[in-house]
């Protein structure tokens, strides 16, 4: 027999093998109905340029199956790559190696929400406009993830720590992690956190956390199937100010991190001028002399009127402060666009990827991460650098300042045109001096492409035994090295 | 790029990239985050979302992908019913349905269309109707009724194919002329001299034939000199308001609820019977969505007495299609599960602690009852065309 004809024979083995396990319409090797699975634009890939194609997408409805597929997968030693509602835009749902292609989204159960204990249980296939829906609805919320629009999954937002609409009280993403439900690439099925000892999915301690094995490893461990996070009750009353400077100093030392050590506000977030007109202004635009250089936006919330109130009063005190002290000497009321500002107090927002247009192209890419804000004046001028260099904005944004410590978000979104060759290949090399310029100053990129990954491991900066870990404990975890191969360079 | 795909799409390109490339917000209304694509909640595969749908366009003008069966299908199992549009705020909702079109153009210039459309096509071009059926046939619905044929009244009254033709639709048609008569409307009909206007002949990417379509019923308006067409049909009346008009049509139109409407505020029905039943309204997407009329079904329904209007968790400008948009009623892309838009709308219906779904349309009339039967509902629930609610309480 031809190795052709045994190829052949294997994928048509391996369908009958995945419909017998979810139905005959849930799986697929139609390469047109696969062909959407198979570009990203974190690594640039797009319809006219591809990356790669799965050799079949199949849609489980259920934990049983997922465990029937893996297993299926494991000794058939083909790989496996999860994803959700398409909406991932690091390149972490492109099977870089062909395989399964495993889409969650059918499993979209909202399994509980204890209003007792504020917790909600969901599946991988509820998004964050259903979270933020029944929530709403119950007068209770959570952080929303900032940039994901609102089909993006709940659960994937925490497992690759996004960063929240209200990261100043409840931290990144990441932090809201309670419990995981996940199938190894083995098949088998576990709990952790409480929900491994007992029938509450309230926590993640104080039993050994496991869920570590799964958090931020981007789909190369297994595949989680439950996740919980806290719920809390839905302020009242919000706020918003924007002040403008003209000194990254001056907003952050004298603004950001001062206000901050308050604890009065749920988001504090910088923004350079660029990156609140990315969603306005087409490419090129340029800052009139008039214009601050930056933003620093502040959110205040409250139960009541008065208790909001009280928390502006004490922010106006404190501008007044440090004005008499001779700091703040740029700041002004400075109000950002207004469609900005609708885009960042509606979390989460339909309006997402308003900014995709910015260079004509209709796309656009980043490079996040969470940097010490001790590295963010000498960042910003760096990505300055960098994107003049390239002739593209420098449209970032630094804050989000994680709860009571600072660090925060401090990312750089790229509109660009995916159909312009030159300006892609511009891009691909700007992706690669962001990240570097992230780690040359402390941070760490999160949802990391396989590119962006790659310049985080070999870094003079990185320990080579933190990286010999993670495949020591992938290779206990995926014998077969199954999980979405390529990602973290695994 | 192939220059002669190309071609066809360069005024959809980068809107086909922005739409590909981003947020998948298209499959879920917002904020309700309740599911809004028909062809996605039936298929589930991303390739039958609108973001799906511009990839596969996007890969095809790009020489990545060819005119498959396949291909064929997601492209054709999308309804055209614009929802897509309300759940995306992005520019890229202006002018994805158009896309669409050219796709399947590209389809049918190229002979690729699946059988079913084919035959759709093939018999509205050769009988004028999608039932390989007899023009002379056309006018049997309204047998008995003494409905004249158009001579000059005010008002033409534009049955459509499927009220023509159907079973279904057929009891529609006579419902909306009893209630004209009614009311004393001079009106006549075409009979076997109307033709399909064509609507669903442009959204399967025919715009050849529909060209042609539409320039003969103008012609034939003309020559009879009818300048005020009412239509049974949300979908003839789309293209006589959109299409024909923008050809050089020169009439008034309104759909039947427009005009039953204005009939009830002038006191011109005697709505005097009960109809006590909680009742929903479905709204048809091409008399909702796109013509954004929302409103004149609604009045009448709740000018009827007795009568106690509940609206179900979809409606209005967030309505979830009956599955049959976009030729789905001739092809039936969408069916056979569970998930078929249909089943999944009389489910919502009965949700809403509705006994009965008000429809306006003789394609959601269909679709909907096909759905009561799949779930075996038919003794919860019940459809019922606006006209024939109307021309029930009329005392």
């Amino acid at each position: 027999m031809s190795e052709e004809m045994k190829s052949k024979n294997k994928t048509s083995f391996i369908l009958s093998a995945l419909q017998g396990i979810v139905g005959p319409e849930c799986a697929t090797n139609s390469s047109a109905v696969m062909f959407p699975y198979s570009y990203d634009k974190a690594d640039l890939s797009t319809p006219e340029n591809p990356d790669k194609m799965p050799d079949w997408v199949v849609m489980p409805t259920t934990v049983k199956q997922i465990q029937q597929i893996l297993a299926l997968a494991n000794s058939e030693k083909i790989p496996v790559t999860p994803s959700i509602n398409g909406a991932n835009m690091g390149g972490l749902t492109v099977p870089t190696k062909g395989g399964i292609l495993m889409d969650l989204h059918k499993m979209n159960k909202v399994v509980e929400i204890n209003e007792d204990d504020r917790y909600m249980v969901v599946e991988p296939g509820v998004t964050v406009g259903t979270v933020d829906y029944e929530l709403r609805k119950r007068g209770l919320w959570v952080s929303m993830p900032y940039a994901p629009p609102a089909a993006a999954s709940m659960l994937g937002n925490i497992l690759l720590s996004g960063c929240g609409h209200a990261a100043d009280w409840y931290g990144c993403q990441g932090d809201l992690l309670n419990c995981l439900e996940v199938v190894f690439p083995t098949g088998e099925v576990v709990r952790l956190g409480s929900a491994g000892l007992t029938k509450s999915w309230h926590s993640r301690y104080p039993v050994p956390d496991l869920t570590g094995l799964f958090m931020n490893w981007q789909g190369t461990t297994g595949i989680a199937t439950k996740i919980s996070f806290p719920i809390w009750t839905r302020p009242q009353f919000l706020r918003s100010y924007s002040y403008g400077f003209d000194s990254y100093e001056e907003a952050i030392w004298e603004m950001m991190v001062p206000w901050q050590r308050r604890e009065m506000s749920i988001d504090i977030v910088g923004l350079t001028w660029e990156y609140t007109h990315v969603l306005v202004d087409k490419w090129p635009m340029k800052r009139p002399a008039s214009d601050p250089l930056c933003f620093v936006y502040i959110v205040l919330a409250g139960q009541t009127e008065d208790e909001v109130q009280f928390r502006e009063t004490k922010l106006f005190e404190f501008v007044n402060n440090q004005k008499k002290i001779g700091k703040l000497s740029s700041a002004r009321v400075f109000p950002i666009p207004e469609e900005m500002n609708k885009f960042r107090t509606n979390m989460p927002t339909a309006k997402t990827f308003g900014f995709a247009d910015h260079r004509n192209g209709g796309t656009a890419t980043w490079v996040g991460s969470f940097t010490p804000v001790s590295g963010w004046v000498d960042g910003l001028n760096n990505i300055n650098r960098i994107m003049t260099k390239y002739d593209f904005a420098a449209s970032t944004v630094f804050g989000h300042i994680v709860k009571g410590s600072h660090h925060g978000m401090f990312r750089t979104v790229i509109p660009y045109n995916p159909t312009d060759q030159d300006e892609v290949e511009k891009v691909r090399q700007i992706k690669i001096e962001l990240t570097a310029n992230v780690v040359s100053h402390g941070g760490v990129a999160y949802k990391a492409s396989p590119a962006m990954a790659n310049v985080m491991l070999n870094s003079e900066y990185a320990d080579p035994n933190f990286y010999e870990f993670m495949k020591k404990l992938k290779n206990f975890l995926d014998p077969n090295g199954i999980m979405n191969p390529g990602k973290w360079g695994l | 790029m192939k220059e002669e795909r190309l071609e066809n799409f360069e005024e959809f390109k980068t809107k086909l990239q922005t739409c590909a490339s981003n947020c998948q917000n298209c499959i879920m209304f917002w904020p309700t985050a309740a599911p809004c694509c028909p062809s996605r909640e039936r298929h589930d595969f991303i390739s039958y979302s609108s973001k799906g749908r511009s990839g596969l366009i996007y890969a095809y003008v790009s020489g990545q992908i060819d005119l498959t069966d396949d291909f064929a299908h997601v492209m054709y199992s999308c309804c055209m019913c614009g929802a897509c549009r309300e759940a995306c705020v992005n520019e890229w909702s202006k002018t994805n349905i158009e896309a669409f079109e050219a796709m399947r153009s590209e389809f049918v210039a190229n002979g690729k269309v699946p059988p079913e459309i084919r035959d759709f096509l093939r018999s509205i071009d050769r009988y004028g109707n999608p039932y390989v059926e007899k023009a002379a046939d056309r006018g049997n619905w309204a047998h008995g009724l003494q409905v004249p044929l158009f001579s000059g009244q005010e008002y033409l009254l534009f049955i459509g194919c499927v009220a023509s033709y159907d079973e279904r639709g057929k009891k529609i048609a006579r419902a909306i002329a009893e209630v004209l008569q009614k009311a004393g409307i001079q009106f006549g009909i075409l009979g076997q001299e109307e033709t399909c206007e064509g609507n669903e002949v442009k959204r399967a990417g025919d715009k050849w034939l529909f060209q042609q379509i539409a320039k003969k019923n103008i012609g034939k308006f003309n020559e009879r000199n009818i300048r005020k067409i009412i239509t049974v049909d949300p979908h003839a009346f789309n293209a006589l308001k959109n299409e024909y008009l923008k050809l050089g049509a020169q009439f008034e139109v309104q759909h039947y609820t427009q005009f039953m409407s204005n009939l009830i505020k002038e006191n011109r029905l005697n709505l005097t019977k009960n109809f006590d039943f909680n009742v929903t309204y479905h709204d048809p997407c091409y008399l909702g969505r796109f013509n954004e009329e929302y409103e004149a079904p609604r009045k009448i329904l709740t000018s009827i007495p007795g009568l106690r209007l509940v609206e179900m968790a979809r409606s209005r400008n967030h309505s979830f299609c009956c599955g049959g948009g976009g030729t789905n009623f001739f092809t039936d892309f969408n069916g056979g599960s569970v998930n078929s838009p249909e089943r999944q709308r009389v489910n919502e219906a009965l949700e809403s602690q509705a006994d009965v779904v008000a429809v306006a349309c003789p394609q959601c009339a269909k679709m909907l009852e096909e759905g009561i039967k799949a779930n075996n509902l038919e003794n919860q629930l019940a459809v019922k065309d606006i006209a024939e609610i109307v021309n029930q309480v009329i005392g």
